[in-house]
């Protein structure tokens, strides 16, 4: 894996720019933004941007939108982490074990996977919203339990493969317990396709919370979130469209340059596109 | 070619149980007692009581869920907490809704996604491909939500061209069917574009050529018609991910169908409502993706066989 190939495509490089604008206004929103992201001014209200200082306008409660987009940074990222720490901590682990024994374990494994993949996230997602009511922590659950099928599938396949390799006979001809084979000899064979994987979930969970978020089903006000700032706008479009725009746009925006690192990643580890260009 | 459909119909009712399983046990998962939640904040102890007695709630699990199979097999959905009226009649009102914005949705797809892939294909490399390559990869990322407020803020608030809202005539499906559309239309445009490349490298391709064809025939009638075959697959596919999305172009759009029942539903808390919602959009995906499967094999003999 060579990341030089990362940096020479603009596409890849324009992704990592924006991972990092994005990575930066989440770590540092308490130092960049402008103002209090909870602070109400109900003179300044619905005021377009870049009037009096407030750079992107202000919301129907006065409160500056650019400092509400710079927290809702943190959120989004804080969400995005934790669902895929979910996803990846316990699909990866099935994935590893189903594809190293195989058989009826293996059967079973990934028919559950294939049933969880065939439901749409976002109705996924509404039904755990549904059974366990509106908060942060269902949010989290509803946003990674489809990574876990996602990863799990990804573990087998790949583990399925490197099972059959030399070493790894090696290393059980020497008597190496299974668990230890798995997570040292197996597992960092599976690094490079798992890390491409976990930026596009991380784009998926981002813009699955966004929606949730939107639809009321996600985070509430007034935390600053991207969606439910959207969802609050959309009340004031037609007198303050900054008000739907620019959050959209800073979720559009980072979603789409996880997206562009995702693909970056893809090639830089695959030596087939190596040749093609 | 039998033993393949048997095991993918085997398949798809496993996934119809499961997910009804699914759908039967959000009550029961919930936090808080089914009882008090089926009647709602104003029932009465000996409201309550009747209701466990009516639905059996004391019974073990699987013969609850084996119960409730049975009733909505027949037809029975319960009945809205908040409407207070049953749930199947309502869902029969707006699965059609769903359906005609789904098909609308799919059709806006195929005839732009394709095309567009087509025509980056053939310019490979130019700023034609460039561009449309550029707006697939915008399409998959843009939050549907946000697309569908910028359409509004254009063409209804500012253009006054469509409606921003409601549903009736063929002017309130315009912009649904294109946000709805836009995820499945970027992919479609991508893989085209893929598949022709691929496929217009291939030797028969070439002979084509080689025997003084003229590009076009070469290009639609030889290269196109095997591009097409893993193309289709995934538009068939993808109906699933379109339904899901249905559900937030139907809120904003203010669609009466399923998607917008089920959203308000979880909003209310009101769970035969989100229930027969998910059981239903479930249903259809499985369907669909199993005669996807099916039409497929038939296709392509290579997979039946793989």
């Amino acid at each position: 894996m060579s990341l030089s190939i990362l940096l020479r495509s603009k596409s890849s490089v324009l992704g990592t720019a924006i991972c990092l604008l994005f990575l930066g206004a989440a770590l540092f929103a308490p130092l960049l933004a402008p103002r209090n992201p909870y602070t109400q001014d109900l003179g300044s209200s619905l005021r377009p941007p870049g009037h009096r200082g407030y750079l992107l306008g202000a919301d129907q409660l006065g409160r500056d939108v650019l400092s509400r987009i710079l927290h809702g940074a943190r959120v989004s990222l804080c969400i995005g982490c934790l669902a895929l720490m979910f996803g990846a901590f316990l699909g990866i682990p099935m994935g590893l074990v189903s594809g190293y024994y195989g058989g009826w374990l293996d059967s079973v494994m990934m028919r559950m996977v294939d049933v969880l993949l065939s439901i749409p996230r976002i109705l996924l997602a509404i039904v755990i919203v549904a059974t366990y009511g509106v908060g942060f922590w269902t949010l989290v659950l509803a946003v990674g339990l489809p990574d876990i099928a996602i990863f799990a599938r990804l573990a087998r396949s790949l583990s399925l493969k490197l099972v059959q390799l030399d070493y790894v006979a090696a290393a059980k001809a020497m008597g190496g317990r299974d668990a230890r084979i798995m997570f040292r000899h197996v597992l960092p064979g599976l690094v490079g396709p798992i890390a491409v994987q976990l930026t596009f979930s991380m784009a998926a969970a981002i813009l699955i919370a966004g929606s949730l978020s939107y639809l009321g089903l996600g985070i509430r006000p007034p935390t600053p979130e991207w969606g439910s700032m959207m969802a609050q706008g959309r009340l004031h479009m037609r007198s303050a469209p900054h008000l739907v725009t620019y959050p959209g746009l800073a979720l559009g925006m980072s979603v789409l340059g996880i997206n562009l690192l995702g693909d970056g990643l893809r090639q830089a580890i695959d030596p087939r596109f190596v040749r093609r260009n | 070619m039998l033993e393949y459909a048997a095991r993918r119909i085997a398949q798809a009712l496993l996934t119809v149980v499961v997910v009804s399983f699914l759908a039967f046990s959000m009550l029961h998962l919930a936090p808080g007692d089914p009882a008090a939640m089926i009647g709602g904040e104003l029932a009465t102890e000996t409201e309550i009581a009747m209701i466990r007695e009516l639905y059996g709630l004391d019974d073990p699990l699987l013969i609850q869920y084996w119960n409730w199979v049975q009733r909505v097999a027949s037809g029975d959905l319960g009945s809205s907490h908040r409407a207070g009226r049953p749930v199947g009649p309502d869902i029969a009102s707006a699965y059609p809704i769903s359906l005609r914005l789904a098909s609308a949705s799919m059709v806006v797809a195929i005839v732009m996604g394709i095309p567009l892939g087509i025509l980056a294909a053939t310019h490979r490399d130019s700023s034609l491909d460039l561009a449309v390559m550029g707006l697939s990869v915008a399409g998959m990322s843009v939050p549907l939500f946000w697309l569908a407020l910028l359409l509004i803020l254009l063409f209804a608030l500012q253009l006054g061209w469509l409606p921003s809202s409601g549903w009736g005539t063929w002017r309130h499906l315009i912009m649904p069917a294109l946000v709805t559309s836009s995820g499945t239309l970027a992919l479609l445009a991508r893989m085209t574009r893929s598949m022709m490349v691929e496929v217009l490298l291939e030797d028969y391709v070439r002979t084509a050529r080689a025997k003084g064809l003229a590009e076009r025939v070469v290009q639609y009638k030889h290269a196109l018609r095997n591009a097409m075959l893993p193309v289709v697959t995934v538009a068939g596919l993808r109906f699933g991910a379109l339904l899901g999305g249905m559900v937030i172009t139907e809120t904003i759009f203010a669609v009466p169908g399923i998607g917008r029942m089920v959203v308000q539903g979880v909003s209310f808390r009101d769970f035969p409502v989100v229930q027969g919602g998910v059981l239903v959009i479930a249903l259809t995906i499985c369907m669909v993706n199993l005669g996807v499967d099916l039409l497929y094999s038939v296709l392509d003999p290579r997979i039946r066989h793989g």
